[in-house]
């Protein structure tokens, strides 16, 4: 009670903002539902040129296609393939983990399918058949009679009656054809399946629930289905292959988690072993974790505040602020553990409020420039940081001065000795001459560049289970565009336009195929000039008829049928089973306008459909690896033009603190971190792209906290702060670089690279 | 009226089937059934056919007369002469048609894995691939040697939804087929001079149009 009474007449205000900030984390975790984590990459780079309601089209459509799930069981020998793919069917559909699961519902309802053709089969002539019919329907009519006496047909000849001239033929015809592309897999006994260079493959598809695609469960459903897949695998002696977003998702989730596991273990082994040697007690960590709580929990209480989702990334940039914490810590315990007799807390505080203070502001305008982003990713980021800061920041200036006591601290420890420091040469202006030469000489190496594909390698399990998934699938590469319309027509008549584009880059060999909605049913432009083409014959159908042996009554009928506007044939009129099957191509509505998706297989030059693409309104073409590459190099350029700015205001700050020679002097620190990590990380080959621009934040941010450390006050126990900040990053945030998980480890090397600059520039600057 | 004595007949005629006994599901890969693959005489053959398509709920009939061809691995190819020309290709992979003197167009539908299914089915049938024909069908038989019936029920659920059974009769020689579809509608193919030979270059051509 006594400290908490001193520490009110000493910060009344500070005291008053820290509880708010207390509460407010309170109220927000119990009040605030839990949010949605998105860990993909895409979800929260908006697309450039599309629009908002173009871009939440895509989204829903990569969310319903990252659920989607293909499991191949393959083997030699068909009936054991198959009995093993019918026992997996079953155990999978004991897990509970799908929305929907199929063995064999790929398939059409060819009775259903027929019936719908008979019904509409005037609507439904395509132009090929319209041709034949308008250019010579006498012609026409004598084909329709050789197809009756032919062979074989496939539309059956009891609908003589309704369809004379069996144009159900053509039709039938062609949508079978379309349907065969659909999918390469044939129904046989029950199952789905192909045979590939003598393999059979099995395939079992399925719609993943929402609760089963969340990996952090520690016993999560994509954990049970890669067990049930490798004990029927090891049961009948057959292969199981796993294709879906999801199982690679969860396998470089869970690996990198494994992974992190180990680093961040031994990272704070040996940050426990160094506070031991040089502080020879745990004090300080308690401080730390002190700090770091309430900075999470301030930061993690304002991003539940203002975001809906919240993505993963944005998480672990949160975690620079352990960086921020450790610093504030350590100088506040080192002052502390060097303070004059006399001093008491509050003496400690002025002496290094100064700094502190224009440490966090320096590394708040790092931050606070991200939140102009239109990016939400930086926002985010922004948002975390910027609370998170206040909250170390508060907690240093407010809390310590009365929570570090004399007995946390042992004299006889290297923090506590006071050593006399030899003045060091002002190297600082030489550093930063041979950062820019560094940079000068890389110039042509140096370029902001982002592959989403190289971020992630699979592994060999999951490389081999997509070759499997390609071989029975029967394709490698798909690219999708989606089509905006006003109206489920409008939509298809656009879709229509593009197909047809399509269709000539198929035809020069330019594209295997593609899978469209329109294919199964035309707009309603292409429905009335199928009916206009049926009327053509409407001269020839008496003496059809009575070669055909058909009566008066059906002849009205006929005409009444042909003549007449009856309804139009929707996506309502497919058959279920069909409808179902093209259910993820067509969305229907969203927001009050219709989206359609076509689905491109094997495009030689995505270029070209890109272009057809962009040639039209309400087109967008997605490549999403392409894209999502382009949007990171987009949004690199904007963090470090943003940075570029937030290093001006920084300097302008550094200015008006400390006065133009020393502020401009100090200055040359965050230049000096800036051109020396880019010279060194273009040295090793890397490229700038988002992760190295993320690191690029932080250390200017901790960097700068050095140089404003070091800038005043007792000179050793600053060096000392410095040197241990310095240590305890390069341990926390430095130790990532040993990851296998290429994003992360790009991030842990730049940080590791741009610390250790800054701590050469703080040496250099030539303090006693 | 009418309806109730042919359901009647119909019944009647398909309990005189059963009860019987005169169909029973055979293994043909069982070699006790080589007189019906001996009415094949060999892989490929050509002959005449004289097809009758019969359809549900209608005593029309159309009847239409021409040469067949077949050749194991190629397909079956039927010329139907009279009375309007045409020609229709049965491959594996592969569906052609050629309407009196236009040119011959190849269908999309070849490439729908149930078409495949139903190539194969015809293929394996009119060649008599007894190893083919035991994997889609279930077998039944009926009579001997000197005339022989042999009915095919597919055992795919897709081929199914096309076809409802197969019958082919014969004695010595390959006689008739008759495909009777879901639909209710019927085609019977009877044969004649059938001839068993290898098939010249010029006629195999007619696989790669």
């Amino acid at each position: 009670m006594k400290s908490l009474r001193s520490i009110r007449s000493k910060g009344p205000i500070l005291f008053a903002l820290f509880l708010i900030i207390l509460a407010a984390s309170a109220v927000t975790a119990v009040l605030v539902s839990p949010r949605h984590l998105s860990t993909s990459f895409t979800s929260m780079i908006p697309q450039l040129g599309m629009s908002e309601s173009m871009a939440k089209a895509e989204s829903t459509f990569t969310e319903r296609q990252n659920s989607n799930v293909n499991l191949f069981v393959s083997g030699g020998d068909f009936e054991t393939v198959r009995s093993a793919a019918i026992r997996l069917y079953s155990d999978l559909e004991n897990t509970g983990a799908f929305d929907e699961l199929s063995l064999d519902s790929s398939t059409v309802d060819t009775e259903q399918l027929f019936k719908a053709v008979s019904d509409n089969v005037y609507n439904l002539l395509d132009g090929q058949t319209r041709e034949r019919i308008t250019e010579d329907p006498v012609a026409f009519q004598n084909d329709s009679l050789a197809n009756i006496f032919s062979a074989f047909t496939v539309s059956s000849l009891s609908n003589l009656d309704s369809d004379p001239f069996l144009l159900s033929e053509s039709v039938w015809m062609n949508i079978l054809g379309k349907v065969g592309s659909l999918t390469t897999l044939a129904p046989k006994d029950g199952v789905l399946c192909t045979q590939v260079d003598g393999t059979w493959y099995v395939m079992i598809s399925g719609v993943l629930s929402e609760e089963s695609q969340n990996l952090t469960s520690s016993d999560s459903a994509i954990e049970k289905i890669f067990r049930l897949g490798d004990s029927v695998a090891s049961e009948f002696c057959v292969e199981v292959s796993f294709s879906g977003l999801a199982f690679h998702s969860h396998e470089s989730a869970s690996g990198a988690q494994r992974e992190m596991t180990i680093i961040s273990v031994v990272s704070v082994a040996l940050i426990l072993l160094m506070f031991f040697l040089l502080c020879r007690n745990f004090h300080i960590l308690w401080l730390f974790l002190l700090s770091l709580t309430l900075s999470v929990g301030s930061a993690a209480c304002a991003l539940l505040l203002f975001f809906k989702d919240i993505h993963v990334l944005s998480m672990i940039f949160g975690t620079s602020l352990i960086g921020t914490c450790i610093d504030y810590s350590i100088h506040s315990y080192i002052c502390t553990a060097q303070k004059s007799p006399d001093d008491k807390g509050f003496d400690i505080r002025k002496k290094i409020g100064k700094n502190l203070t224009l440490s966090f502001i320096s590394t708040e305008l790092c931050y606070f420039v991200l939140l102009f982003s239109s990016y939400g990713i930086l926002r985010q980021m922004a948002v975390i940081s910027l609370f998170g800061l206040l909250s170390s920041y508060l907690a240093a200036m407010v809390l310590y001065p009365r929570l570090i006591t004399d007995r946390m601290i042992n004299r006889r420890s290297f923090v506590a000795r006071p050593e006399k420091g030899r003045k060091l040469p002002f190297l600082l202006p030489w550093l930063a001459i041979a950062s820019t030469v560094l940079v000068l000489v890389q110039i042509p190496r140096i370029g902001i560049h982002n592959d989403i594909t190289s971020l992630y390698t699979p592994s060999e399990r999951m490389l081999r289970s997509e070759t499997n998934a390609s071989k029975a699938l029967g394709y490698m590469d798909s690219t999708y565009a989606i089509i905006e319309g006003t109206s489920e027509n409008d939509a298809l008549e656009k879709e229509l336009v593009f197909t047809r584009r399509l269709d000539e880059l198929k035809e020069e060999g330019l594209l295997e195929g593609y899978i469209a909605t329109v294919s199964f049913v035309p707009p309603k432009s292409e429905q009335d000039e199928s009916r206009s083409a049926a009327k053509v014959l409407l001269p020839y159908l008496d003496e059809q008829c009575d070669i055909l042996g058909i009566d008066e009554t059906s002849r009205k009928n006929i005409i009444e049928k042909i003549s007449g506007h009856d309804s139009y044939f929707t996506i309502s009129s497919l058959p279920d089973s069909l409808r179902q099957m093209i259910a993820s191509i067509s969305m229907g509505e969203i927001d009050g306008k219709y989206y359609e998706v076509v689905i491109v297989q094997n495009a030689s030059d995505a270029s070209l459909v890109s272009k057809i693409a962009s040639s039209m309104d309400g087109v967008q073409y997605i490549q999403t690896a392409k894209d999502t590459s382009a949007q990171l190099d987009h949004l690199s350029a904007m963090m470090f033009r943003l940075f570029i700015i937030a290093v001006a205001a920084i300097v302008v700050a550094m200015v008006l603190f400390f006065g133009w020679r020393k502020g401009l002097s100090m200055s040359l620190s965050p230049y000096t971190i800036l051109t020396g990590t880019i010279g060194v990380l273009t040295l090793t080959g890397l490229s700038l792209d988002f992760f190295v621009a993320v690191g690029l934040v932080l250390i200017v941010g901790l960097g700068l906290d050095y140089m404003v450390f070091a800038s005043s006050g007792k000179g050793d126990s600053s060096k000392k702060a410095v040197l241990l900040s310095f240590l305890t990053t390069e341990l926390s945030f430095g130790s990532l670089m040993f990851s296998s998980f290429r994003p992360v480890h790009i991030f842990g090397l730049t940080v590791f690279v741009g610390i250790l600059i800054a701590y050469i520039c703080t040496i250099g600057a030539g303090r006693k | 009226m009418r309806k109730i004595t042919v359901m009647i007949l119909l019944l009647v005629t398909a309990f005189c089937l059963f009860a019987s006994d005169a169909f029973k599901e055979v293994d043909l890969t069982s070699g006790d059934y080589s007189f019906i693959s001996g009415a094949f005489s060999g892989g490929s053959f050509v002959g005449d056919f004289r097809q009758v398509k019969a359809v549900k709920g209608s005593s029309r009939t159309f009847v239409s007369t021409g040469r067949i061809q077949i050749a194991t691995g190629y397909g079956i190819v039927w010329y139907t002469e009279k009375p309007y020309a045409s020609m229709l290709v049965v491959g594996k992979d592969v569906l052609i048609q050629k309407i009196r003197d236009g040119e011959p167009t190849h269908l999309d539908m070849a490439q729908n894995p149930i078409y495949t299914q139903i190539a194969t089915s015809l293929e394996c049938v009119f060649s008599a691939d007894f190893s083919v024909m035991s994997q889609m069908f279930t077998s039944y038989l009926a009579g001997d040697s000197s005339s022989w019936e042999l009915r095919l029920v597919p055992k795919s659920k897709s081929v199914a939804s096309f076809m409802e059974s197969i019958e082919m009769k014969g004695s010595d020689r390959f006689e008739s087929l008759t495909l009777y579809e879901t639909t209710g509608d019927s085609i019977r193919y009877e044969f004649s001079g059938l001839e068993n030979r290898e098939l010249t270059d010029e006629e195999l051509k007619v696989y790669s149009l």
